[in-house]
């Protein structure tokens, strides 16, 4: 589904990403951890295509068509969808209203009619259950006096209504309580198929009790410098990176 | 010839035929207008409030004034508000010069017939002129030229289930024209309405309007004016708003230009006795080369009484916006509680908007702020909504459209408040 080949990328002309590879098939479930500063919530950015960053050298194919090619809005409906690590607030514009445009500009991008009034609340009832995001909250404006946890919900609820096939999480979890985050990682399992994939960007070995991945990446300065199964999640929370960072040093 | 001379000559060898059919009190307050232009002369820019404003290049040139009735084409017919009273100014005169009653015991229709009746000409001879500012220029060349406008009365506790619409159009298809009308509103103690007032413009010619409205909110009365300012951009209009407000009473005025055609508004509340609440909101949208300017005053006279106001300007292609407000807050005034906001929205590098908020405070116990912003669309959310699947043209949109909802939401009125959202997606289409 995703095929990520030795990808670099430039922020303000400091080279963040030295070449990454990955690969992410339909199904799977890929988790990337690493230090501060080592590049996790670049690469999300990169690959929903902000255009703060510079690509400087590499290939990105999603779905069998070149990534790197398309607009943010074009990625987004060939069904790749970010979860921001901070969500961002827009006065004045309704939850409801921004969720209704969206899905029924990718749906027009499938060719298919968009939803009708009735339909589209049917939709956001259904959906918004499963991260328990109260009704309210949709009607307000996005994001905004959402408390912490809320806007992380509220993220998994966008993710619920556009359906994507790929979902790059960055930092789902951070900021969240006990329950927040179990809401939030359930809500992520319950919605994760054969079909799709999930690639979450974390800090912690916790939220990987809930979405448990088939591999584990640490990332580094920009690479990938180990890739595991979920114990390697167990190891690097008991054991910090220092080890494999030795290794790689 | 310059233009203060120029139109002073214009009244002077017209004055009987402007006059006519009017009581005497009214016409020789239009004298005393006539010579408060000729002393203070038309505004420069070096008068603050004008800063931004060139109405001497308005008004200067030939325009032909109609001091005589004449019939214009009907406009289309606006607002789907089908239960709604309506007095249709066109080109400032009442098109039905009969005053009517509404089902709620309120009074409405042509001004002019107001103040010659026998039963509510006291009434306009009471309240007319009393709010306005004969120094302010524009308002005296209105005066001094006015022929008719709208009059609404509410009566004493009179509370009005449906809207009062002054639809004032204004029209000219082959020479510039220019014309003028008042409008006086009274709301007696306790009485409750909505009152919306619309310009709109059609024909081909050039026209500039000259407007001055007057609202008395009585004790505890408790009104909502909506404006909106949907002219072509070949129609001027310099529009001076004056609210007096009385004790426990609320004024809430929402104004909107949606339109492309030059505006120039001046909203000026006065807080006369204690625990008046006035609010007052206001957006302009301005593309092209178009340019508009706000002005807003609140004067605290009184203990205990509480003001506020947000205007909110989004300015693209060359287009320039201005806005200067002030809240005055008198010696006893204490206890005021007053807040005003300009909150503005560049879309491109070469619009500009200028923005002055103004406290003049002498009372000591009081709670005043004031704020203005100059920014530009959220790169961020831009790109949060792009994510999303949606355009970039579309993610500005609905960010220009939040940015203005908050001015809008603000209208009493559900189908007015579709209406002027309609106008205003009309517009962004065009920013």
């Amino acid at each position: 589904m995703l095929s990520v080949k030795n990808l670099h990328a430039n922020v303000g002309g400091k080279e963040i990403l030295r070449g990454i590879n990955l690969e992410v098939r339909a199904g799977e479930v890929h988790a990337i951890m690493g230090p501060n500063g080592s590049g996790k919530s670049t690469l999300a950015s990169v690959l929903a295509g902000n255009e703060k960053f510079e690509v400087t050298e590499g290939e990105v194919t999603f779905c069998g068509q070149n990534l790197l090619e398309m607009s943010i809005e074009e990625r987004a409906r060939e069904g790749l969808f970010l979860g921001f690590q901070y969500p961002v607030e827009i006065p004045g514009v309704t939850m409801s209203n921004f969720m209704k445009m969206a899905v029924n500009e990718q749906r027009k991008h499938r060719g298919q009619e968009p939803l009708t009034a009735g339909e589209f609340l049917k939709l956001m009832r259904e959906k918004s259950a499963v991260v328990e995001l109260s009704s309210k909250l949709t009607s307000r404006s996005v994001n905004e006096g959402f408390s912490g946890g809320e806007k992380k919900k509220n993220e998994i609820f966008q993710m619920a209504m556009l359906d994507p096939k790929l979902a790059i999480l960055d930092e789902t979890d951070s900021g969240l309580d006990i329950d927040a985050l179990r809401i939030v990682a359930t809500g992520v399992t319950k919605l994760h198929t054969p079909e799709n994939a999930t690639v979450v960007i974390t800090h912690y070995q916790r939220l990987l009790d809930y979405i448990v991945p088939d591999f584990v990446h640490v990332l580094y300065k920009g690479r990938i410098i180990h890739t595991g199964d979920k114990s390697l999640a167990l190891k690097l929370e008991a054991e910090g990176y220092d080890w494999l960072i030795n290794d790689y040093q | 010839m310059p233009a203060k001379q120029n139109l002073l000559d214009n009244y002077l060898s017209n004055i009987d035929i402007i006059g006519e059919g009017l009581p005497v009190w009214f016409n020789a307050r239009r004298s005393d207008a006539a010579a408060s232009l000729n002393l203070h002369g038309l505004p420069t820019a070096k008068q603050e409030q004008y800063l931004h404003s060139n109405i001497e290049r308005l008004v200067e040139g030939e325009w032909e004034q109609y001091f005589v009735t004449r019939r214009h084409p009907d406009p289309t017919p606006l607002l789907p508000e089908a239960d709604a009273y309506r007095v249709e100014l066109r080109n400032g005169r009442a098109a039905n010069e009969a005053l009517k009653v509404s089902a709620e015991g309120a009074i409405y229709g042509s001004l002019c017939t107001a103040a010659c009746s026998a039963e509510y000409g006291a009434i306009v001879e009471r309240w007319l002129d009393s709010a306005a500012d004969m120094s302010d220029a524009t308002t005296a060349l209105t005066r001094m030229f006015v022929q008719d406008g709208a009059f609404i009365y509410l009566p004493a506790g009179v509370e009005m289930q449906s809207p009062i619409v002054i639809d004032s159009a204004y029209h000219t298809d082959g020479e510039s024209e220019m014309c003028f009308a008042q409008a006086l509103v009274v709301a007696e103690e306790s009485a409750r309405g909505e009152v919306i007032v619309t310009h709109r413009s059609e024909g081909a010619g050039r026209i500039v309007v000259g407007f001055t409205r007057e609202a008395i909110v009585g004790k505890a009365a408790d009104i909502k004016i909506t404006e909106l300012y949907d002219l072509q951009q070949n129609c001027s209009i310099v529009n001076n708003n004056y609210i007096t407000q009385t004790g426990k009473s609320h004024c809430a005025t929402m104004c909107c230009k949606t339109g492309d055609g030059y505006v120039r508004a001046a909203y000026n509340t006065a807080l006369t006795e204690p625990e008046a609440v006035s609010d007052v909101w206001a957006l302009y949208l301005c593309s092209g080369e178009e340019h508009c300017d706000i002005n807003m005053a609140a004067r605290h006279l009184a203990p205990d009484c509480r003001s506020y106001s947000l205007v909110k300007g989004v300015a693209s292609g060359t287009a320039m916006g201005s806005f200067a407000g002030m809240v005055y807050v008198a010696q006893d005034a204490q206890r005021t509680d007053a807040q005003q906001q300009s909150r503005n929205l560049l879309l491109s590098d070469t619009a500009r908007i200028f923005t002055q908020p103004q406290l003049e405070i002498y009372a000591d116990d009081v709670k005043c702020t004031h704020g203005a912003t100059v920014g530009q669309l959220d790169d961020e959310a831009i790109y949060y909504m792009r994510q999303r699947g949606l355009s970039e043209q579309q993610a500005r949109r609905l960010q220009i459209e939040g940015f203005a909802y908050d001015v809008v939401q603000h209208c009493g009125c559900p189908n007015m408040c579709r209406y002027i959202s309609e106008l205003t997606a009309k517009k962004l289409e065009k920013m």
